[in-house]
């Protein structure tokens, strides 16, 4: 098992800082994943893990071997690197079919039994019966399959996932996304996965990491993430609602008609953000409430779900045990612990 | 920190071999790109406006070249062509739609032969067709010899409409390809949301209209702007019926007595004018198209028209007739004159023999010139191809040079062959460069004409290999070797085989630079051809015509038979069938 290590990593594209002095650790075995919108960093610094991208600052270890420094001119050739990786548009050789795709990175390697290898690779993703077929001949879902079996064949210690799932559909997605978890932990794989889905992140993440404009804004379990968002872009990014506006004197949060006790204390302007399940749905005034008018409400199985207006026409969501009507008018008791606190200025 | 100690374990190794690599790619791209395409024609064009330029007759700035290009025989041969141009655009345009919409929106079980067909008038020189025709109606030609005084089809074609006919049929292909992939585009789910909405009739005609009227300015742009710079025809039955065109104009000045090297700059710069703005024009329309471009490729596909016996019997007759006018009829003309031992003599059994083949395989000075070539088309055509390889790897590292480079070739690939050959004359007839006369400028000439449009028949399988497939083959521990070996060569041996035979089979039957830049003494094929034509020796040059189309067909059906045999079969499974699927 292999860690991989990420120091102060700098790269800019022109003008554009894509990343801004990022540093994480994957611990040996661990599952990161890097969240975070299109333009937020995340694949160029996966690719500098690969040794894709050249960093112009920082450093990166895979280990304990450096394998990228730029200021000692250090630049080890992704070949070297011994990682495996699964590319968001498959990245298959089209020339070569299902089992010479998975085998030619280990006949490289000169390793003898190439072959069984490749073969319970393709076993280990279900693809055993088409080892002859080309890739054209194969879904999207098989296509990644046959792409997750190369990047796992020869065994490596590290392996990369650039938004893999992306262009697969929902089902495929949750049936790849078990497949994905179930390799890597069986095989004490260290993982570095990126994507923009925040459902796929939680499912996955041992340890999750938010980025936006080249900044790692919060890097930790994803039970912390969720429930203690660093940054108000965090709380949004994970599903957070509301950005509602409020004042803080000392420990006292003022929230429209409500007052909520704070643990530190502090002054000045807040934003506020609360998740949908931490809401509390009243049908007669509650003084801990805010007033709401329900806009739309949806059957979702379990509940329902309402798309609720605030006073300061902001849209909210929450989860209510039956049908409201559009247009009535509901009181939402956010639960005072659940409470995420921004000063304004913290965006 | 315990990794400290590790920074100085491992030796830096240079990224120095793959920097100097695409510095060399990229100045070696460059360099041709300057040597075989800008400087030629810069220096060329400047001349319609700086005639004393490299030490020429005239001074300073004037646009004296001007006033001649917009004048006399100069100006009726740019009213020649924009009359043709148009005429031809319009009638081209009109049928490709027609043929396209019988393939894409019928039942019509036509498409690979209509698709064969397309293919096989779009890789046929102009001048073939328009020779074809010429025995054929001309005084004296196959229709006479017959016994057949069709005075109306031989007035046709020794005037403008032969030449706009001719130039029509010859660019349907253009029109063809342009619009019917917008056939599927505009069916499907938008013709049903109309049927839905409840717009009939002529209405749902006109919205449907509206949307294919993208596709249908680009067909007309690029058939007027290839009409405009065609030789071929211009050289043949323009010529010989007294039809100036602004291509032919451009040659008499460079033939002329002095020779007028600013008329035909400016006249250049007037072809350029008039294809540029149809570009334009049509680049105008597309922007505003694509404001409202809503597809998303998930559509369903077009419902098809079923044809009744009746429309079915109309739709086989018209695309036979057009076969018949497009291919037919100049290939059997040209055939059957082949075997026409006298002109004169009628025909008849006894007219009718291989003595003018045996003239061609027994005299040097025909079969000469198609060996001359071949020879120069293999070497032209390997050379475009390594510097289409270089520029196509430039160009599919998405750098700022490679921006450039793009807009130079996708410039150069809408550029008539006449200007690019015009400008060779003057730039490499220079005491610093005195090229002019030589088979090395008549080749740089072949291989700067080959070299934009198989930059591009590469750029796609490269810059796939660049983007994903090369990356994941080093990510994986495949060595620089490793990647060369199994992933590069692989992918891209089709794609070389191929845009190699097309250029070189392109070069084989290319006009207008062998006609400008032929050394003394030794005509290439096209030049050879069109000289017997010219002479009236109808037999000869339409069996050399068919020896050379019959060795060019059988060295391109020898050369892939035999790399078949030879490359591995995962060499030749093609790169974009991962896409088709």
């Amino acid at each position: 098992m292999s860690s991989i290590h990420i120091e102060a990593a700098f790269k800019c594209f022109g003008s554009v800082k894509a990343l801004d002095r990022v540093s994480l650790t994957a611990q040996p075995g661990e599952f990161v994943v890097l969240l975070g919108p299109s333009g937020s960093g995340k694949t160029t610094l996966l690719r500098a893990v690969a040794g894709l991208e050249r960093l112009d600052g920082g450093a990166i270890w895979r280990g304990e071997e450096l394998v990228e420094a730029p200021a000692l001119g250090l630049h080890l050739p992704p070949e070297v690197r011994r990682l495996g990786m699964v590319f968001q548009e498959y990245a298959l050789w089209p020339h070569l079919t299902v089992l010479e795709n998975v085998a030619l990175p280990l006949r490289e390697r000169r390793l003898g039994s190439w072959r069984e290898l490749a073969q319970e690779a393709l076993e280990g993703v279900g693809l055993e019966a088409l080892t002859q077929r080309l890739p054209h001949q194969l879904s999207g879902g098989q296509q990644q399959r046959v792409a997750l079996a190369r990047a796992i064949a020869s065994h490596p210690q590290v392996l990369l996932f650039d938004e893999p799932l992306s262009n697969l559909d929902a089902q495929l997605r949750e049936e790849l996304r078990l497949l994905i978890a179930r390799l890597t932990h069986q095989h004490s794989i260290t993982a570095l996965y990126i994507t923009h889905d925040q459902s796929e992140a939680f499912f996955l993440a041992d340890k999750l990491g938010v980025m936006r404009e080249g900044q790692l804004l919060q890097f930790d379990r994803p039970e912390v993430v969720y429930h203690r968002p660093a940054h108000p872009f965090v709380a949004r990014f994970t599903g957070a609602q509301g950005g509602l506006e409020a004042y803080q004197e000392g420990l006292r949060l003022h929230l429209n008609t409500m007052v909520v006790q704070q643990q530190a204390a502090r002054t000045g302007r807040m934003r506020v953000y609360f998740r949908p399940e931490s809401l509390r749905l009243h049908h007669q005034p509650h003084p801990q409430a805010l007033l709401a008018v329900v806009s739309h409400c949806a059957y979702q199985g379990q509940h329902y779900q309402s798309w609720l207006m605030l006073e300061d026409a902001t849209l909210v969501q929450a989860p209510s045990p039956q049908r409201l009507q559009a247009g009535e008018r509901v009181w939402l008791e956010p639960h005072p612990d659940h409470l995420f606190v921004f000063a304004e200025g913290d965006e | 920190m315990a990794r400290a100690s590790t920074l100085h374990r491992r030796p830096a190794p240079m990224g120095a071999g793959r920097l100097l690599a695409r510095v060399a790619l990229g100045s070696t791209g460059l360099a041709a790109i300057l040597l075989l395409l800008v400087y030629p024609l810069v220096s060329f064009l400047l001349l319609a406006v700086f005639p004393g330029l490299f030490g020429q007759s005239g001074q300073g700035f004037s646009l004296a070249a001007f006033a001649q290009a917009l004048d006399g025989y100069a100006l009726q041969s740019v009213l020649n062509s924009l009359a043709i141009g148009l005429s031809s655009g319009a009638l081209a345009v009109g049928l490709g739609l027609y043929v396209s919409w019988l393939t894409q929106r019928t039942t019509l079980s036509v498409r690979r032969l209509v698709d064969g067909a397309v293919w096989l008038l779009l890789l046929t020189p102009s001048y073939l067709l328009a020779i074809g025709w010429l025995v054929l109606t001309q005084h004296g030609g196959l229709l006479n010899q017959a016994g057949l005084h069709w005075g109306w089809l031989e007035a046709a074609f020794s005037g403008p409409i032969g030449v706009a006919l001719v130039l029509a049929v010859k660019h349907i292909p253009f029109a063809y390809l342009a619009i019917a992939p917008s056939w599927n585009t505009i069916g499907g789910e938008l013709e049903e949301a109309a049927q839905v909405h409840g717009i009939r009739g002529g209405q749902a005609t006109l919205l449907l209209a509206k949307l294919l009227l993208p596709a249908i300015a680009a067909a007309f742009a690029v058939v007027f702007a290839e009409a405009l710079s065609d030789f071929g025809v211009a050289a043949t039955l323009g010529a010989s019926s007294n039809v100036p065109l602004l291509t032919y104009s451009i040659y008499r000045a460079l033939y002329a007595n002095p020779l007028n090297f600013p008329l035909a700059a400016a006249s250049s710069w007037i072809l350029l004018a008039l294809a540029g703005i149809a570009v334009w024009a049509q680049a105008r329309v597309n922007r505003r198209a694509a404001a409202y471009a809503v597809l998303s490729g998930r559509g369903r596909l077009a419902r098809r028209v079923v044809l009744g016996g009746y429309g079915k019997a109309v739709a086989w007759f018209s695309l036979g007739l057009l076969g018949l006018v497009a291919l037919a009829i100049p290939a059997l003309a040209t055939v059957f004159m082949s075997f026409t031992k006298v002109l004169g003599d009628g025909l008849n059994w006894a007219n009718l023999g291989l003595d003018n083949y045996q003239t061609v395989l027994r005299q040097g000075d025909l079969l000469g010139p198609l060996t001359y070539s071949g020879m120069l088309a293999g070497l032209a055509a390997t050379t475009a191809l390594v510097l289409a390889l270089v520029l196509a790897s430039v160009l599919s590292s998405g750098s700022r040079l490679a921006r450039g480079l793009d807009v130079v070739l996708l410039g150069t690939l809408a550029l008539p062959g006449l200007v690019l050959a015009a400008g060779y004359i003057f730039a490499y007839n220079q005491p610093f460069l005195p090229l002019y006369g030589t088979s090395l400028l008549l080749g740089m000439a072949y291989a700067a004409g080959a070299m934009p449009s198989s930059s591009r028949i590469l750029l796609g399988p490269l810059t796939q290999l660049h983007h994903s497939l090369g990356e994941a083959a080093r990510v994986h521990g495949v060595s620089g070797l490793g990647v060369l070996r199994r992933i590069t060569l692989p992918l891209l041996a089709q794609p070389l085989l191929y845009a190699w035979l097309l250029a070189a089979s392109g070069i084989v039957f290319e006009l207008p630079a062998s006609e400008l830049l032929y050394p003394p003494g030794q005509p290439p094929l096209a030049v050879a051809l069109l000289k017997s034509v010219h002479n009236f020796d109808f037999g000869l040059s339409t069996a050399l015509e068919v020896v050379a189309v019959a060795i060019v067909v059988g060295t391109v059906w020898l050369i892939r038979a035999v790399v078949t045999r030879l490359l591995p079969p995962n060499w030749q499974r093609r790169l974009n069938e991962q896409h088709s699927h």
